[in-house]
């Protein structure tokens, strides 16, 4: 009986001082490195995951003079060239807060802009769509596990500005892509109940992995003090900028007719250069399930009443004619796209025209130093 | 004088309060997505 008396206290007890300590350690945290510590774009331009995975980071960093961009690793691939937007938009009136990386897809930006626009006013987002996306399998599996945020998946859930309806469809498809993960079909099956049980711990979660990916960020993120006072210029000379990125990349091309950079070229092409000739014959991108992935993207813009800029990035026209990728395959890509824009009144930026254009692409799929004057014209015509 | 029941019933909360506060922040504080989907996978 004293040893029941004694656990009751204890249980009480630790409930208070563990409540005391996670919510000084949760304030704690954010008060340290909420976003008016950092007065420059280090974090709109950061490329670590931890950062695209957390809601808190994301809608702290966006403001007024903030685009929106969503992409893939073409965001990270080229960080360093003059040309990315973090070296040329990075001004404090003017620049990009960019969610993207390595098999970031449709799917995974729905729910990320599902649950960032519970807290931020969007009006504008620009999704860059890689053809590469669309293939027969689309998603990969893995690497949705992988990219997947529980806790953009939380904020999603608790966004009321969107439909249950289209949540369940974007639950049912996380559910078919986590057939390997017990975990994820447990927690998505729990938020798809509605019992005041699932409902508090769905609450406790939202709490847990909010203050999970908060802190997993700012252990990652080095601080950057300094204070960004630059502002945007009136005009910008795109004619120069254009020529002084051709000179650039030409110095970077320099050993393969493709236009591919040197070091790229060197390091995954040049073992099997002969090994690629036609490998892609039997590539298709005319079936694939990002398609409707993508439409659910669209859905959750549309439910938000935000405008949606897609870019439509084309193969690398020099390397794909070498691989052996149909003609009719890629025309077929773009019929798609085009009536996708066209069924849900998007505005299609089309840069299809450009995929045989020298030094758009840096590689075999990523945008070059071209690609990203052009990406960056035309956000700032279309934001 | 404190009664020896007295100080082993202080002791006692002590020690539960202690190892009860360790798990739930413990809990809180770790994803065990990490943990369940290694014993998922491997066993």
């Amino acid at each position: 009986m004293k040893r029941l008396k004694a656990l009751s206290i204890s249980f009480i007890l630790s409930l208070f001082i563990s409540l005391f300590f996670l919510k000084f350690y949760g304030n704690k945290i954010n008060k340290d490195f909420n976003s008016s510590v950092v007065k420059n774009n280090s974090i709109k331009y950061s490329t670590l995951y931890s950062k695209y995975n957390s809601h808190d980071i994301l809608t702290n960093n966006i403001d007024s003079n903030t685009i929106l961009l969503m992409g893939s690793s073409e965001l990270s691939a080229s960080i360093e060239s003059e040309e990315h937007p973090k070296q040329f938009l990075d001004f404090c009136d003017k620049n990009i807060m960019q969610i993207g990386g390595g098999n970031f897809q449709s799917l995974i930006h729905s729910i990320i802009l599902g649950s960032i626009s519970k807290d931020v006013d969007l009006k504008t987002v620009n999704i860059i769509l890689s053809m590469q996306w669309f293939t027969k399998e689309g998603m990969n599996k893995e690497a949705f596990l992988s990219r997947l945020s529980i806790d953009h998946l939380n904020n999603l859930y608790r966004n009321e500005k969107i439909s249950e309806k289209l949540k369940k469809r974007i639950y049912n498809r996380v559910l078919e892509l986590s057939k390997d993960s017990k975990f994820n079909n447990n927690y998505v099956g729990r938020l798809n109940r509605d019992n005041l049980i699932d409902k508090m711990v769905n609450y406790l979660q939202y709490k847990k992995y909010k203050l999970l990916q908060n802190s997993k960020f700012y252990r990652e993120y080095i601080l950057d003090n300094s204070i960004n006072t630059k502002k945007f210029p009136d005009n910008i000379n795109w004619e120069n900028y254009k020529n002084m990125a051709i000179e650039r990349a030409k110095k970077e091309t320099s050993n393969n007719n493709f236009y591919i950079e040197n070091n790229y070229f060197d390091t995954y092409i040049r073992k099997d250069f002969e090994k690629f000739k036609n490998s892609s014959k039997d590539a298709s991108f005319s079936e694939s399930p990002e398609y409707d992935d993508l439409q659910l993207f669209l859905c959750v813009a549309k439910e938000l009443d935000i405008k949606v800029n897609m870019f439509l990035i084309p193969l690398q026209g020099y390397w794909a004619d070498y691989t052996g990728i149909s003609h009719k395959e890629i025309n077929k890509f773009y019929d798609k796209i085009i009536k996708i824009s066209k069924d849900n009144d998007v505005n299609l930026i089309d840069y299809s025209k450009y995929s045989y254009e020298p030094y758009f692409f840096k590689d075999i799929m990523h945008l070059g130093r071209l690609g990203f004057l052009k990406l960056q014209k035309d956000l700032l015509n279309n934001n | 004088m404190v009664k020896k029941e007295t100080k082993e019933f202080c002791f006692r909360v002590i020690y539960y309060t202690v190892m009860i506060t360790s798990i739930i922040i413990f809990c809180a504080l770790y994803d065990f997505n990490v943990v369940k989907e290694f014993i998922y996978s491997n066993f």
